[in-house]
């Protein structure tokens, strides 16, 4: 996968919140987003996702423009602010009936999913019973159920314990050597620069590349 | 989608479901009530027609005070309730996960749209079981020897049908002043149900469209606007005029008011507040957000 932005700004209620970003970013690497709280980081990783439309510029996804004729990037897996699902429902139910929009995985693929991320099928718990982990762990499996081709991972530390922590750091690298394109944003800088291929600084909207 | 939105749509809905089943049930004792004078059982049909009645045109020098119809008006009201909040949540509920599964926007939103026709077929089927249950309580079993009266007059219906579903024809004229009698099956189906179920559903889309772009309480608000307005003023691009009874052609004589006019208003309607949907929804900025309801 390949996805240009060429001079990408999105303005809301007369503030500039992205800036002329331009980048080429492709599969098989790790891009790490750095900034403080409101730099811009998430709203462009919106914008990758389809989710909201830009005042100036375009986003291509493998040479198809992003808002004409393609309205969300194919096989992707996004964790972006805090996962919401069902409360009264498990995990494994919450994640079948996002699964079966697109009717693409098996059950036993949500079950693998949920493996990886430390969580089983078998739990009977509802999902109002989670800690804050245990959703941040579900969020990521339902970024990862359907095998994606990219992966837009918003602050995922965010709740995990240093199990959860090695398992997302091992799962990122995985999904990189298969080729993936992951989009990751951290506050933990050591985090970043130890799982970026590249890493750009966010300021104000803007987009500098560091490494 | 469809199994997606079954779901989340009846768990985002079923305490406003459960109030509706009570507003419905209230509203069947109140025309039970209100057709027991009528000198015969009036069925399931007699208490339709006594709900959604209406009111006949309004002339301020004529009529006097203006007066909504407030069995009527309460019953659309529900119903606008029960569809309006769920389709704005969950574009913002979960950030937009079932948002991003779909291939385009636009499938987003006419999803949604099959759900409220969905929701507001099963408001209609629960009104006329329950309309039907209530006939069949109320003047079966509490009015068993009133009805054994009545047989013994020699009227001529089929015992249940008659009953229960479409009451006694001469009880309905002397109530309401509906020749029954003189309408098929099909144009009483076509102007009891289908022509109410029409406009509800258009407006269910309209509100629906609405609040994408507004709270979803002030979309029902301008919902609940635009059908007071239909009481108002007897014009046939006022749907609600199609809703009401008496506005109809066979009851009033406004020739403009009939099914073909309520498919063609509806359809026009429907259809373009479906394509501005569609515009809206292209357009539209995805940010995770509180429930609105």
């Amino acid at each position: 996968m390949k996805i240009t932005v060429t001079h990408v700004s999105k303005e809301i209620h007369g503030v500039k919140v992205l800036k002329c970003v331009t980048m080429t970013l492709e599969g098989g690497a790790v891009y790490g987003f750095l900034g403080r709280n409101g730099s811009g980081k998430t709203m462009m990783m919106r914008a990758i996702c389809g989710l909201i439309s830009l005042t100036e510029g375009r986003i291509e996804i493998d040479g198809r423009v992003l808002g004409k004729g393609l309205d969300f990037p194919g096989d992707m897996g996004m964790l972006l602010e805090t996962p919401v699902f069902l409360p009264e429902r498990t995990g494994y139910e919450n994640l079948r009936l996002l699964a079966a929009i697109r009717g693409k995985i098996t059950p036993e693929e949500i079950v693998s999913a949920l493996e990886q991320v430390g969580l089983s099928a078998e739990d009977r718990r509802k999902v109002r019973k989670y800690s804050l982990g245990m959703r941040q762990r579900l969020g990521i499996a339902c970024a990862i159920m359907e095998p994606p081709k990219l992966l837009v991972l918003d602050e995922p530390f965010n709740g995990l314990d240093e199990g959860g922590c090695r398992m997302l750091r091992e799962l990122i690298c995985r999904h990189r050597e298969e080729g993936c394109l992951i989009l990751l944003a951290c506050h933990d800088r050591e985090e970043l620069e130890s799982l970026s291929d590249h890493i750009y600084k966010v300021d104000g909207g803007v987009f500098t590349q560091v490494r | 989608m469809f199994r997606y939105d079954l779901y989340y749509g009846f768990r985002d809905c079923r305490l406003k479901w459960l109030g509706a089943l009570l507003v419905q049930i209230y509203f069947a004792n109140a025309a039970y009530r209100a057709c027991s004078m009528a000198g015969g059982p009036v069925g399931a049909l007699g208490y339709l027609t006594w709900l959604f009645q209406g009111k006949p045109e309004y002339f301020a020098a004529e009529t006097g005070r203006f007066e909504l119809p407030v069995p009527w008006l309460l019953l659309h009201a529900c119903l606008l309730f029960l569809v309006g909040f769920y389709p704005a949540n969950d574009l913002t509920r979960s950030g937009g996960q079932a948002f991003v599964r779909m291939r385009r926007r636009r499938d987003w939103l006419l999803g949604k749209a099959v759900w409220v026709v969905g929701t507001a077929a099963a408001y209609y089927v629960c009104l006329t079981i329950i309309l039907v249950l209530y006939a069949f309580l109320a003047e079966g079993l509490a009015g068993q020897a009133y009805l054994e009266e009545w047989q013994m007059q020699g009227a001529e219906w089929n015992v249940f049908w008659g009953k229960y579903i479409t009451g006694s024809p001469e009880a309905l004229k002397s109530l309401f002043g509906i020749p029954i009698a003189e309408m098929g099956g099909m144009a009483i189906f076509l102007s009891w149900w289908a022509e109410p179920f029409l406009v509800s559903v258009t407006l269910c889309l309209a509100e629906m469209v609405l609040s994408l772009v507004l709270e979803p309480a002030l979309a029902l608000f301008l919902a609940l606007g635009y059908l007071t307005a239909s009481v108002f003023w007897a014009e046939p691009a006022l749907l609600g005029n199609y809703a009401m009874l008496m506005r109809q052609d066979f009851w009033s004589g406004i020739e403009a008011v009939s099914f073909s006019g309520c498919v063609a208003g509806c359809g026009v309607f429907g259809a373009a507040v479906l394509m501005i949907g569609m515009k809206l929804i292209r357009k539209k900025d995805i940010f995770q957000t509180e429930e609105c309801a």
